[in-house]
């Protein structure tokens, strides 16, 4: 019974957004609204001595400035969001949290200092520079290697060193398989990344009503539901005297369910305060440093084969950059150690890594979370085993991979959920298959190529696969309601920045409810509607709290047809639900409409039957046992102009199992969304720092991202292997697109230049570089 | 940033330390200056500085210290540390004169210059550039009125 679930149909949503009908953050005005601006840092390192906000609060305008003293008992580290998994037994873990305004020192650029109010954002930006912070330059650390010699400054001084975390995981013994192998590869690998860059940056609106005694805060956050109860529980106020509503945000990407952000915990504190309204909304140049990022792992890896090229065995230790603090927990690291078993029997497997303080800012996870990290690392090392044993690229991955009768597939270590790495199921080699076959992998090299080399051109083709650990617990909610108008209401937990929930929800309602989408309501992310879940992260939306939906779906439509039976005297399962209608199948002329059995559900007089619960509505929730596990190859081939080491990409093909699909529309727009995340990782975004900590590219001058110009067409197909997990058999797709371009670059500009690649971001330069060092060295 | 460079200024010793080391005087020279105020004479000052490091224009308030002035072997250690909006700067400059006869001075110099912040994030590409343009700049002027 899947009317509408599977199909291409138009988002719902997409008329509000493309006529500017919307709501965002920054949309909300509100009568004597005042303004928010943050001094912030310009020190990566140094002790503040004192701070003197004399001359800004006597500028016309300003209502008052807040130092971490003027906070008082409020003033206090933030939350751990994600504990290190109780279920890894070798961890060390230093909880330092980011403070909502630096008290003593600060410790990244940007870190926010003392927060000014004024009657509007010139005001209040005008009078940052009336403040005098005279601060004491402390030793800065940027450097992963460097942040753990013995000499490096403390970025926490109560800490031994700058090591945040260690966390060893291991199955087999990686030792005796190396002694048996007949090649070892090892390398040194880096793996950058950068801010995600959404279109939107962060904001938050506060307002407190006295009369009513609630508090409202528009947020910019893909966990609301979080964001409330810890806002009741640090306000001192009842959860019901908090209503946070995350309305559409242009973009989320992991970064925006850090929490608490230092602005998220002061704005509603000050509406308070000041008995008005607040707003603050982050400017570009104050996203480069105040929102998280991911950045580098240093990965000193090896993998043991036989000589036909099975794996017996991969060794990696590695370096992950944690930032100034660490409040997302070890979740970017573990995701790179599962990652870097790939989708392959690694039956003896090592992995240690050490999470690092460094002067600069908070790393939480975006888009991918480490899964590139990790999948490069696995992927490089085969392509390296692969030239060594001398055998192709494709067929050494195909040797390796879990086959299909071995799912669910146990990996024997510990993933970011705290469960098992437990694959649920998948059927690899058909999608690398389809891959090879859509990127004509053998005419490539039969004809392709031979005969651009032969024409002095530089044509390389890249063919990797990944995994995507998606769909993770705890739980999600939500309440479907058929209304007396005859259309149905959805609530959910979950904040949408623009995965197109409105519709793939709605999808799945109206096949259970037997409405059109259009005719399903959606609302996401407002606490007063629905305030229970965990919010939008690790793909899982669709996952887990689609699930939710369509139990609840199920729950309405077992409603609708008891119902309807007792006023169409047949039996339920005698009936159908078509168009807004509920029929007897055999005789559809005896029909009543959902609209009037929603009145009839719920009577406004008269006596019922004691136990009697009203309406056509239904609260339910789902959470799965561990996540569904995705996966996918990309393949491209590509054109390096000698010259200027500019690439251009002539083909790149997706080939995606998430399980069963929803809406095939909205898929290819998510996977095209993370391919063109993942170019801008491999190719074009790249943070640059100096010694002092100073990020020197901290604008849109010269901080690159791809245009539509440098992304490619992409060629699409999708395979279904359904997890088993859920009914709906789903798996997310959320970050799949991003997770193997970084791998796929490396390979394909390997096989175009001839010389080895072992890090990301690659650019021009970086390419120049790599060839004079290859020339050099022949 | 780090810079340094030697000048040769035809004068006595004794005329190009008194100059260098008075900020009225040695303030003529300085590019974009747009106030000087002496706190306490031979050790602290405070001046305004205007930069522009191509399209990004600042002024800087300064606040300079002598961390060494001695005469006597011609050494001097100036600490600065200024800010502008978002920004903030730290500079440490060491010079160093040599009597090479009666009439002519060698002026060795070094600066250790870090600037942070919004400047740092939007300009620095500009930064070494600048500074460089600007010390030229400053030792041309500093030759001309001690020589003259």
């Amino acid at each position: 019974m899947s009317t509408y679930f599977g199909k291409r149909i138009p988002r719902n949503e997409d008329p509000r957004l493309l006529t500017g009908q919307a709501l965002f953050v920054d949309d909300v005005q509100l009568p004597d609204l005042a303004h928010v601006a943050f001094y912030r840092s310009p020190y990566a390192h140094a002790r503040i001595l004192s701070i003197d906000v004399s001359a800004a609060l006597a500028r016309p305008g300003v209502i008052g400035c807040y130092t971490a003293q003027d906070l008082g008992d409020y003033w206090s580290p933030g939350p751990l969001l994600v504990s290190p998994p109780p279920t890894i037994e070798r961890k060390i873990f230093h909880q330092r949290t980011q403070v909502p305004l630096a008290k003593d020192k600060v410790r990244h650029v940007g870190e926010p200092v003392v927060m000014v109010v004024a009657e509007s954002r010139y005001i209040a930006e005008d009078a940052l520079d009336d403040i005098w912070v005279d601060f004491e330059p402390l030793g800065v650390v940027v450097d992963l290697e460097q942040a753990l010699q013995t000499d490096a400054p403390l970025i926490h001084e109560d800490l031994p060193s700058n090591m945040g975390a260690q966390v060893i995981q291991e199955k087999g013994n990686y030792e005796t398989a190396k002694a048996q192998a007949a090649v070892i590869i090892a390398r040194r690998i880096v793996y950058d990344r950068g801010p995600s860059v959404a279109m939107e940056n962060r904001g938050v609106v506060a307002q407190w009503d006295s009369r009513t005694q609630r508090l409202t805060v528009w947020d910019s956050t893909q966990a609301p539901v979080f964001i409330r109860g810890g806002l009741a529980a640090m306000l001192g106020l009842s959860e019901s005297q908090v209503r946070v509503v995350a309305p559409f945000i242009g973009g989320g990407f992991g970064p925006k369910i850090m929490m608490f952000y230092p602005e998220e915990v002061l704005l509603p504190w000050l509406a308070i305060r000041l008995k008005r309204p607040v707003k603050w909304i982050e400017d570009r140049q104050e996203n480069f440093y105040a929102t998280t990022q991911e950045r580098s792992q240093i990965h000193h890896c090896e993998l043991a084969l036989t000589q036909d090229g099975k794996i017996l065995g991969l060794r990696d230790e590695f370096l992950h950059d944690g930032g100034a603090y660490m409040p997302y927990g070890l979740t970017v690291p573990l995701n790179s150690q599962a990652n870097s078993l790939g989708g392959y029997i690694i039956p003896n497997y090592y992995s240690e890594f050490k999470a690092v303080f460094t002067n600069r800012t908070i790393v939480t996870p975006y888009r991918g979370a480490g899964r590139q990290h990790g999948t490069f690392v696995i992927e490089r090392l085969l392509d390296h085993a692969a030239r060594e044993l001398g055998i192709d690229k494709a067929e050494i991955r195909r040797r390796n991979f879990i086959q299909p009768e071995q799912f669910p597939f146990n990996n024997e270590i510990i993933f970011q959920d705290f469960a098992p790495l437990m694959f649920d199921s998948g059927n690899y080699e058909p999608v690398l298959d389809k891959a090879l076959e859509m990127i004509e992998y053998e005419r490539f090299y039969r004809e392709i190529q031979p005969q651009a080399r032969a024409e002095g051109r530089k044509l390389g083709l890249g063919v990797v696969f990944y995994i995507e650990g998606t769909g993770i617990g705890p739980y999600e909610g939500a309440r479907v309601q058929v209304e007396a108008s005859g259309k149905v209401s959805v609530a959910t937990g979950i904040g949408t920045q623009g995965q197109g929930h409105f519709t793939s929800f709605a999808q799945i309602v109206a096949d259970q409810v037997g409405v059109r989408p259009q005719d399903v309501m959606m609302v996401t992310g407002d606490t007063d509607q629905f305030h229970w879940g965990a919010g939008t992260f690790a793909s899982r939306g669709a996952v887990v709290a689609g699930n939710a939906i369509h139990a609840a779906a199920q729950d309405v439509r077992q409603k609708i047809l008891h119902h309807a039976g007792e006023v169409l005297e047949a039996a339920p399962d005698a009936l159908e639900i078509v168009a807004g209608q509920v029929r007897v199948q055999s005789d559809p002329t005896r029909s009543i409409s959902l609209g009037k059995l929603a009145q009839r559900a719920n009577p406004m007089r008269g006596a019922v039957e004691p136990g009697t619960v009203p309406g056509l509505e239904s609260t339910n929730y789902f959470g799965p046992r561990y996540g569904a596990t995705a996966f996918g190859a990309h393949a491209m081939i590509v054109e390096v102009d000698e010259a200027t080491l500019q690439l251009k990409i002539h083909k790149y093909v997706v080939v995606h199992d998430c399980g069963k699909v929803i809406n095939p529309l909205i898929l290819d727009g998510q996977i095209h969304g993370g391919v063109a995340q993942g170019i801008g990782n491999a190719f074009y975004e790249q943070l640059h720092m100096d010694e002092n900590g100073q990020l020197l590219n901290a604008s849109f001058m010269d901080f690159l991202i791809p245009t539509a110009l440098d992304v490619p067409h992409l060629e699409m197909a999708h395979t279904e292997t359904p997890s088993p997990l859920n009914p709906l058999g789903v798996k997310g797709a959320g970050e799949a697109g991003a997770i193997p371009v970084g791998a796929l670059f490396a390979q394909a500009l390997e096989d175009a230049l001839g010389l080895e690649i072992n890090e990301i971001p690659i650019s021009p330069q970086k390419l120049f570089e790599l060839t004079a060092t290859a020339e050099a060295l022949a | 940033m780090q810079f340094s460079g030697t000048e040769t200024i035809k004068a006595g010793r004794a005329k190009v330390w008194e100059f260098v080391t008075d900020p009225n005087q040695v303030g003529q020279c300085a590019p974009g200056l747009e106030s000087l105020q002496i706190v306490e004479p031979g050790k602290k000052f405070k001046a305004t500085i205007s930069v522009g490091f191509g399209a990004v224009k600042a002024k800087f308030a300064m606040d300079a210290e002598w961390q060494e002035l001695s005469a006597d072997d011609g050494k001097a250690v100036l600490k600065a540390r200024g800010k502008a909006p978002g920004s903030a700067v730290e500079i440490v400059a060491r010079m160093n004169l040599t009597s090479e006869s009666a009439d002519q001075t060698r002026l060795d110099w070094s600066a250790d210059v870090n600037i942070m912040g919004t400047i740092a994030a939007i300009a620095s590409r500009m930064a070494q550039s600048v500074t460089a343009t600007l010390t030229a700049q400053f030792f041309r002027c500093l030759k001309s009125k001690i020589e003259a």
